[in-house]
């Protein structure tokens, strides 16, 4: 416990392990993988033909905003070549399979499919189809387990969309709530605002959503107030997630983390003190 | 390790593989908080009818298995079923005296005792501590007891215990 803790000597078997435990993870998912495929195989054609409908719609919609968003990048390009700024640089996604939770339920990791065979390494991003979902902690071969952002140890750089204050966002070990830490009273944050990444340390790309204000509690005889968040990324469902494996993640997590959190990569300020 | 009464090694190491199985299960995630300890409750089972060719050894792999398997830090899992083993051991001839509630209150007391010093452990490297759900698990454990028990009862064994103890 002490080696792995405090002196990391464990480093390169922890990947390992996180490999041979896939079987386990595999045969485990085997019922709910079942239940899933007969409810496949056995859905009524109206089921079918109403989802097929829905997802259509879907799709037209999107792509009329796929549209948009051509012209718009276009656009965004030329204006950032006026002002002589270096471009955004393309994300390289990766597409990929929870494929295990961790039962430990002080400890907010789940298993994904890729590892280092696909490019997955320690501290890239992984978002979902709605926002960001967490970061990759350990990466075996061919698996790779990834820290949820709503872990007690997770924290995010993070703005408000609205105006562009920035705050910190800490997972609190619950699935659906995030906190907000050291927002001062005076602070501009009301509930309802969606906060988003900020790329401040270097870790998360900016301009994914992290999480959507829910309540701010002012108490006068606190310094800071109590701002609650719900989680934009559908942690407790999401099936698929896209990791981000381009840029090159930042300094490994055991550099910048200060000694005793190896397992556990804070993306925030060193000086914060754990709650 | 040769079995003294008649366990055979994978019958073993086969409850222990699908202990671990059922720790990952995926679960919904309103019961999953009260997943019940399986691994103590095979720690307990083992130890009690063979403490033979189960103790120790078999507590401390079954924990760092289910470590390895959990992520986060190596060895609290471990060093928690080992304690659960070690009471066992010590007051194995008079558990098995004991009527059922009270082996369920005994369930209980060392699911409990395994989960205080795993929460205790992993809070090391940070992790917040979990309110009153911590004792779920343990206390699905206790009423998970009765079966494994009577299903045990019901085959006969019971008797080879108090012989073997």
């Amino acid at each position: 416990m002490l080696a792995d803790s405090r002196l990391g000597l464990l480093g390169p078997g922890r990947a390992l392990l996180s490999d041979i435990s896939v079987p386990f993870y595999w045969v485990s998912s085997l019922p709910g993988r079942m239940a899933g495929w007969l409810g496949e195989t056995f859905a009524s054609r109206e089921d079918l033909a109403a989802e097929n409908r829905a997802l259509r719609a879907e799709a037209l919609v999107l792509r009329a905003r796929a549209q948009r968003l051509a012209a718009l990048s276009a656009e965004n390009l030329r204006l950032r070549e006026l002002l002589n700024s270096t471009a955004l640089l393309e994300e390289n996604v990766l597409v990929s399979e929870i494929i295990g939770i961790s039962p430990d339920p002080g400890l907010q990791v789940a298993v994904i499919d890729k590892g280092r065979s696909s490019g997955v390494l320690p501290g890239q991003a992984v978002i979902d189809a709605s926002g960001l979902f967490g970061q990759v902690i350990e990466s075996g071969i061919v698996s790779s387990r990834v820290l949820l952002v709503s872990d007690s140890t997770h924290a995010v750089p993070a703005q408000v969309l609205r105006n562009g204050v920035r705050v910190v966002v800490e997972g609190n070990g619950r699935i659906d709530s995030l906190d907000v830490d050291y927002v001062a009273p005076t602070m501009d944050v009301r509930p309802g605002d969606l906060l988003v990444s900020s790329g401040l340390g270097q870790r998360f790309p900016g301009g994914y959503p992290v999480g959507v204000v829910e309540s701010v509690t002012n108490d006068p005889g606190e310094p800071f107030s109590v701002v609650v968040a719900r989680p934009s990324a559908q942690l407790d469902r999401s099936r698929h997630v896209l990791v981000l494996t381009d840029p090159a993640p930042g300094p490994d997590p055991r550099v910048l983390a200060p000694a005793g959190a190896a397992a556990d990569p804070v993306a925030a300020p060193a000086s914060e003190p754990a709650p | 390790m040769r079995p003294r009464s008649g366990v055979s090694p994978f019958t073993l190491w086969g409850s222990v593989v699908l202990a671990l199985l059922l720790v990952v299960m995926p679960l919904p995630a309103w019961v999953a908080p009260a997943r019940p300890d399986w691994l103590s409750l095979l720690v307990f089972y083992w130890v009690l009818r063979d403490s033979g060719s189960a103790g120790f050894g078999l507590a401390w792999i079954a924990g760092l298995a289910a470590d390895a398997l959990c992520g986060g830090l190596l060895g609290p899992r471990a060093l928690a079923l080992s304690v659960v083993a070690y009471v066992v051991v010590v007051l194995r001839a008079r558990i098995l005296h004991h009527s059922l509630p009270q082996q369920m209150l005994t369930v209980f007391a060392l699911s409990a005792l395994a989960q205080l010093l795993l929460r205790w452990a992993q809070g090391f490297t940070g992790h917040a501590q979990m309110g009153a759900g911590l004792f779920m698990g343990s206390l699905t454990a206790a009423f998970c007891w009765p079966l494994i028990g009577m299903w045990v009862g019901a085959r006969g064994r019971m008797e080879n215990w108090h012989g073997s103890a």
